[in-house]
């Protein structure tokens, strides 16, 4: 329990209660973590960093379970969305009045000044606060070492059968793979976040093949929502960058991604 | 049982005539814009679509096509249409060359988004049906008395397939056809190529085949 008796999922309920909808998991996980290092509130999840800065993986097991039973409208579109229902509305009035005024105002703070940042530029916040950059070679090892896994990846999962999922993963690290090499940053911060998030997606596609290596047909019935979600960050990342227009946006000229 | 009246009013998609339907998308290459599209398919299915609408008949399809076609059929059907020399030569890539997986994706999601759309339409219904296992097994015995027959043996060659037997979402889409009395609109050879015979049998209402 946090102060007054609160429950532990308290600032996740609060943090809808105030802004009605949160889009994906990451920008709620940086809310909390920000409220609870910048604005001191009484928040009970630890932190550890992460590929996307710092996180904590209770956080979305309590959304998860906060939307079973009622108080919370979990679903996907492209990314997560949280939405709390009227029944979360009833749990957070009914533990308002133990969080103090001032945690409550600094928490106010918190959403009303990063709720209307773009997912690119709260990372970039959240990153330029507490990722220390690396030396300019470090980066370019690491984008040697991404472009050779994007390339085993590929031709692994070339031979997989065609299905919704496979076709995903083909697709989104062939993306990957064309930004890496058109990506020439000189905003350290920036090249930073973008390589750590590929990095990130990356390694996660190579678990998920070790995972079928022996029964290659389960990717088909896998659920991909969460990496969906951050082959949206992805995107948005490149376009905010202005490294690569995203692969799914209306208007665009698709010579740059036509050919292999 | 419907009556009669009630039964004409409506008919059955299958997994490609939805995704036929929807797969229509203009892109800009070179900053020329150009409409992809399955040629012979998505304009027949369109065109077929706008006549049942003009006269009153709804369409609908069973949720287990609606899984099929997000799980396997539109990806199923970008492939195809990337790996079709019409499509590179409407591009302007050599006939040898590969579509790329992005521009896969891209098509694909595309499609999904035009396909949940169409979910939203009053005209088109998603209906949760689940079939009698005895029926489902009732289907597969007819399916397997027909092998040995040149029909099926020519059938079994064209897609290279050893099992006489249809996927267990076609099988359900035929006893439902049979239980709606209402046709069923497709192109699947595992459907088409023994119209006759399950017409005759009353093993389903009916199949449109298109185009």
């Amino acid at each position: 329990m946090a102060e007054g008796g609160l429950p532990k999922y308290w600032p996740i309920l609060y943090a809808l209660y105030r802004l009605k909808k949160i889009y994906n998991t990451f920008n709620l996980q940086k809310y909390l973590y920000l409220a609870k290092v910048n604005g001191n509130a009484p928040i009970e999840y630890i932190f550890v960093e992460d590929y996307y800065g710092p996180c904590c993986s209770s956080i979305k097991q309590d959304v998860i379970s906060l939307g079973d039973q009622g108080y919370i409208k979990v679903s996907f579109e492209n990314g997560w969305v949280f939405e709390i229902t009227e029944n979360g509305v009833k749990q957070v009035e009914d533990f308002i009045n133990d969080v103090p005024i001032e945690v409550q105002k600094s928490f106010d703070h918190i959403l009303d000044k990063y709720s209307s940042l773009s997912v690119v530029r709260l990372r970039d916040y959240v990153y330029d606060w507490h990722i220390k950059s690396k030396p300019r070679d470090e980066y370019e090892q690491l984008k040697h070492q991404l472009l050779t896994e994007i390339d085993f990846l590929l031709s692994e999962f070339f031979h997989f059968e065609s299905n919704g999922n496979s076709l995903f993963i083909r697709g989104s690290i062939d993306y990957c793979l064309l930004v890496l090499k058109r990506e020439n940053l000189d905003d350290v911060v920036q090249k930073d976040n973008l390589l750590t998030i590929i990095n990130s997606y990356i390694k996660k596609i190579m678990v998920l093949r070790e995972l079928t290596r022996e029964n290659p047909e389960i990717l088909g019935h896998a659920c991909l929502n969460d990496l969906k979600e951050d082959f949206e960050l992805i995107q948005e990342a490149c376009v905010e960058y202005k490294v690569l227009s995203a692969l799914y946006d209306e208007d665009i000229d698709l010579s740059a991604f036509i050919e292999e | 049982m419907t009556s009669e009246s009630e039964a004409q009013k409506r008919v059955i998609y299958d997994a490609n005539s939805i995704i036929y339907h929807c797969f229509m998308h203009k892109e800009k290459i070179k900053g020329k814009t150009m409409t992809f599209r399955v040629v012979g398919l998505t304009n027949k299915i369109q065109s077929l679509t706008e006549q049942f609408l003009a006269d009153g008949i709804e369409i609908e399809t069973i949720s287990v096509v609606m899984k099929e076609i997000f799980d396997k059929g539109i990806a199923k059907i970008v492939d195809e249409f990337c790996d079709d020399y019409h499509t590179k030569d409407l591009i302007g890539l050599p006939e040898k060359a590969r579509i790329s997986n992005k521009i896969r994706l891209r098509l694909a999601r595309k499609t999904e988004e035009k396909i949940r759309r169409l979910q939203n339409k009053a005209w088109f219904k998603v209906i949760d049906y689940h079939a009698d296992e005895k029926e489902i097994k009732r289907m597969k015995n007819f399916y397997e008395s027909l092998s040995g027959t040149s029909k099926m043996e020519e059938h079994m060659k064209k897609k290279k397939t050893r099992d006489p037997c249809p996927s267990d979402v076609d099988l359900t889409l035929l006893i439902y056809s049979k239980e709606t009395e209402a046709p069923i609109v497709t192109n699947d050879s595992d459907l088409t190529d023994f119209k006759e015979e399950l017409e005759r049998e009353g093993l389903c209402f009916g199949i449109i085949i298109d185009p």
